[in-house]
């Protein structure tokens, strides 16, 4: 099905960093290098246990690879971002993928196509040292071209909790219950409407950039999206929920004063506080069972308990657990990157507050006073 | 020399004149509107000396009359272009549709007509038409710039005039001298006109830019400022932003040249002692230091500035700005604070390389100690203090492991066996401890083990316990198998874990011991997540057990 597509070649985006490429893996040697950066990003980076990872070799890939196009950002030509998109019908995709990503949801969206094409993209994942260049809108952007491309309307993929922002802003949607990957930890299933302009707009993704200059979209598979999937849906996107609303939510779920209840916040005034969780949060819901938090894995988020029950398993006696809204467990991955200690796992259906450690370097940036009340207040805690 | 003569040369001289000034202003400037005017009227020079003299005969020739028609309308349109520049707008590209279309017409005409009147009345009612477009312009465009752009205007326009009538009266001989004496006054009105008008407006700019940077200066939120060093020290200029900034007026600065001085950090008065002894070359880098305001708080500013010299080369004054930088010193100390486990990491390093040296010394004598006959009874203790100065060589690299990411050497091995061979290293630590230990080693299946991990895991978790029984007790060390995954335990009877060190157990560097690193504990947890296993704890008060549940992997 791919081999049509995999004429691809390599392009240079107009970028200042000139010596930044983006390309289509073709040659094995390309996939290797594609396989070799999963490796040292996931396994060396991030101290994730990932079943299958070739350890011997360096690699990491699975059997999507087999039919995916690998795209890769290079710079000097060393391998800094990479991301892999597959696209085809509900029957190329693995049964199991299928399940998670609700894919058959979606099928009543079409009323005119039944073998509607999809696309998923997954591992994408930029080098330390690049995550602030364009390496990242350069992939993203690539996948909305190929999706766009291929009549696909609706592009998937998956990511943990204190990426959901970052994915919000480009436009994705939650629209599920998430699912623990091995390996990988608990993840939030996401989907874009391709043709969703008006979406892209609102919420200033960049890949507005591109569908802004895309003549005649038919938008009746969108309308479907939202008439059937999105209008009841009790999930809150950070990036269409208003300060104030957000603000709302969180007090109605603490029953208290935010600012009383949460430690972090002590010392911000109201105005301050609500800034910071609008910059940096994100409400999230996890079922009965949902492992949240994985002992030995780096935390990149500071998780805050709103409503429901969890409770440690690394602790057989006593038993710990955590029941007091604006409760914070696990480690804290806001300001410092630390390994979780504890396996911490949602005892009933639980809402959590996670403040994205990936969002604070830019809100310390806009807002330093802010910020540094709360490093002050986190290293006070220590 | 008849009156005819006469005025033609005074009215030559007049425009020679005029062309010498705007070529001696654009040397001067180099302001390209003034270059476009004298080209346009060296163009028009050309013509009165070589055509309208008699020098050349134009008027026979179709190539001769054209190259005539020809100077008009290219003098003509670059003095447009010049307004066009001097009034800063972009030309109107119908100036060009329309000039090379009277081109053409004039052309035609050449071919068309025999007389001459007819052939050059064309190009004169082009340039006369433009010259009082030209005219209007200075006139409506320039009044407020003084009397120039009226002179300008009306001379144009009266120019203009007069050469409309040219081709009726070149054939009157009493009127073509006084033609000239006309002509020529009038473009002399026009070029003094012109710099009258090109005069004020560079004036007027002056003043503007004057403003714009007077403002800049004033509502900068740096501060700008200069400071002479010659021929003696003073402030020459601060902007208003110092009282702001510092909590002193500019005016507090002027009175007392030594006020800044008195601001500066005691600690940081030798920077800018070394800044000024070593000036120039000092100011290649930012000078920043801090400041103590008139509150007596403290500000980090950082100092830019450049030098100024006199023509002899005497460096005479520093012209600069001050900016108040205390947001980025919090931003960067609170960047240092992220780093911190990197810095420690590092730090390590550093650390392990001092250690090791020494130890290398010890393990040299330990194995000429052991070659020594007197010592051969005891040549299994010297064997094992060898191994384990090599197995201290390995925790060391292991803690440097803590800063990055390591990975394990996986081997199928027994992790009975290997507490086996640890057991006497624990013992005669806990012997010492009043701490008895015992193993309770049940049959498990083999695992994927590194070796030196797993001893280290032991170690970690064994002193511990030992170091949770300060008056002694028993430690047990047992293995077993439980729904398919085998656990190992590492029991203590001491006073548990309090419940406030519960939260932040795991977490490096915090340690409730005087001499504890605090990272034991998250070098365990390292260990185990390395090899797929999870680390359970269960405390009271009757004592404490680390669980480590191994998942057995497939070789």
């Amino acid at each position: 099905m791919t081999t049509t597509i995999l004429k691809s070649m390599t392009t240079t985006p107009e970028t200042s960093e000139s010596t930044i490429k983006l390309g289509i893996a073709v040659t094995p040697e390309e996939k290797r290098q594609i396989y070799h950066f999963r490796y040292q990003t996931y396994i060396e980076e991030m101290s994730k246990n990932i079943t299958g990872a070739d350890h011997v070799n360096e690699l990491l890939h699975d059997e999507l690879d087999e039919w995916a196009l690998l795209l890769y950002v290079k710079k000097n030509e060393e391998v800094i971002a990479t991301a892999r998109v597959n696209i085809g019908a509900l029957t190329d995709f693995p049964a199991k993928l299928v399940d998670i990503l609700s894919l058959n949801l979606f099928q009543r969206c079409y009323i005119q196509n039944d073998n509607p094409k999809f696309s998923y993209c997954a591992k994408l994942m930029v080098a330390p040292p690049h995550r602030s260049s364009p390496a990242l809108y350069l992939l993203i952007a690539k996948c909305y071209e190929l999706s766009v491309d291929h009549q696909v309307e609706f592009g998937y993929t998956a990511c943990n909790f204190h990426l959901l922002r970052l994915y919000e802003q480009m436009g994705f949607h939650r629209y599920k219950e998430n699912f623990y990957d091995s390996g990988y930890g608990l993840l939030s299933p996401i989907v874009l409407a391709v043709n969703d302009i008006q979406h892209l707009r609102t919420v200033h993704s960049p890949l507005f950039r591109a569908a802004r200059k895309r003549k005649e979209v038919n938008t009746q598979v969108v309308e479907a999206f939202h008439e059937k999937i999105t209008k009841d849906s009790p999930i809150v996107n950070s990036q269409i929920v208003t300060e104030e609303e957000l603000w709302f939510i969180v007090c109605n779920f603490l029953q208290h004063p935010p600012t009383e209840v949460i430690t972090i916040l002590h010392g911000l005034s109201e105005t301050e506080a609500k800034k910071f969780i609008h910059s940096c949060g994100s409400i999230v819901q996890c079922n009965t069972g949902d492992i949240i938090t994985n002992q030995g894995e780096i935390s990149y988020s500071y998780d805050i308990l709103l409503t429901g029950k969890l409770k440690s398993l690394t602790f057989h006696h006593p038993i710990k657990e955590y029941t007091i809204s604006g409760q914070h467990f696990g480690a804290n991955g806001l300001t410092e990157h630390n390994k979780h200690t504890e396996d911490i796992k949602a005892v009933d259906a639980v809402e959590i507050l996670v403040l994205s450690g990936m969002a604070f370097p830019r809100f310390f940036h806009s807002h330093p006073d802010i910020a540094h009340k709360i490093v002050r207040t986190l290293s006070n805690l220590r | 020399m008849d009156f005819a003569h006469l005025s033609a040369i005074g009215s030559l001289i007049g425009t020679i004149s005029i062309v010498f000034v705007y070529f001696y202003l654009y040397a001067l400037y180099r302001e390209r509107y003034i270059g476009v005017w004298a080209t346009s009227w060296i163009i028009l020079l050309s013509r009165y000396v070589l055509f309208d003299s008699g020098i050349l005969l134009w008027k026979q020739t179709f190539f001769g009359l054209l190259i005539y028609q020809m100077l008009i309308i290219i003098s003509t349109l670059l003095y447009v272009s010049g307004i066009y520049n001097f009034m800063n707008k972009p030309m109107n590209k119908w100036w060009l549709y329309g000039t090379a279309g009277i081109s053409i017409l004039i052309i035609f005409f050449n071919l068309l007509f025999s007389s001459l009147a007819y052939k050059l009345l064309l190009p004169l009612f082009y340039g006369s038409f433009t010259g009082i477009w030209i005219g209007v312009i200075f006139i409506r465009y320039f009044k407020h710039q003084g009397l120039g752009g009226l002179i300008t205007g009306y001379a144009f326009i009266l120019w203009s005039l007069l050469s409309l009538t040219m081709p009726f009266t070149i054939t009157i001989p009493w009127f073509a001298p006084w033609g000239y004496v006309f002509g020529g006054i009038l473009r002399l009105a026009i070029a003094i006109g012109t710099l009258m008008v090109y005069f004020v407006k560079t004036r007027t700019d002056l003043i503007t830019k004057e403003t714009q940077y007077r403002l800049l200066a004033e509502n900068a939120i740096d501060i700008i400022y200069s400071y002479q060093l010659f021929p003696e020290r003073k402030v020459e200029y601060i902007s208003p932003s110092v009282l702001r900034v510092t909590g002193y007026s500019a005016e507090d600065y002027y009175e007392n040249d030594a006020l800044i001085l008195k601001l500066i950090h005691p600690d940081d008065l030798t920077l800018l002692t070394d800044f000024v002894k070593n000036l120039p070359f000092s100011i290649e880098v930012p000078l920043t230091l801090r400041l103590i305001l008139k509150n007596k708080t403290i500000l980090w500013v950082e100092q830019k500035c450049v030098p100024i010299y006199e023509e002899n080369g005497r460096l005479t004054a520093l012209q600069g700005i001050v900016r108040d930088i205390t947001v980025r010193k919090k931003l960067e100390h609170m960047s240092s604070l992220f780093d911190r486990m990197n810095l420690v990491g590092s730090m390590a390093a550093a650390v392990a390389h001092e250690i090791r040296n020494p130890m290398t010394t010890v393990r040299g004598y330990l194995q000429v100690m052991a070659r020594k006959h007197e010592y051969q009874e005891d040549n299994d203790k010297f064997k094992l203090m060898i191994e384990e100065i090599d197995r201290a060589n390995s925790i060391i690299r292991e803690y440097l492991s803590l800063s990055r990411e390591k990975l394990v050497v996986l081997k199928q091995c027994s992790l009975n066996g290997i507490i086996e061979a640890l057991f006497p290293l624990l013992q005669a630590d806990a012997n010492s401890s009043k701490v008895s230990i015992k193993l309770n080693l049940n049959t498990i299946t083999e695992l994927m083990l590194d070796e030196n991990e797993i001893r280290q895991l032991l170690l970690n978790l064994v002193r511990n316990s030992i170091e949770a029984m300060p008056l002694g007790g028993a430690l047990t060390i047992s293995t077993s198998l439980e729904n398919s995954k085998v656990i190992l335990a590492i029991s203590d009877q001491g006073e548990g874990i309090p419940s406030h060190v519960l939260d932040k157990l795991g977490t490096p560097f915090i340690t409730t011991k005087d001499t504890g690193t605090g990272l034991g504990l998250p070098i365990c947890y390292q260990i185990a997540h390395r090899h797929k296993a999870t680390i359970r704890i269960s405390t009271s008060q009757e004592g404490t057990t680390f669980f480590i549940y191994f998942t057995p992997q497939i070789s």
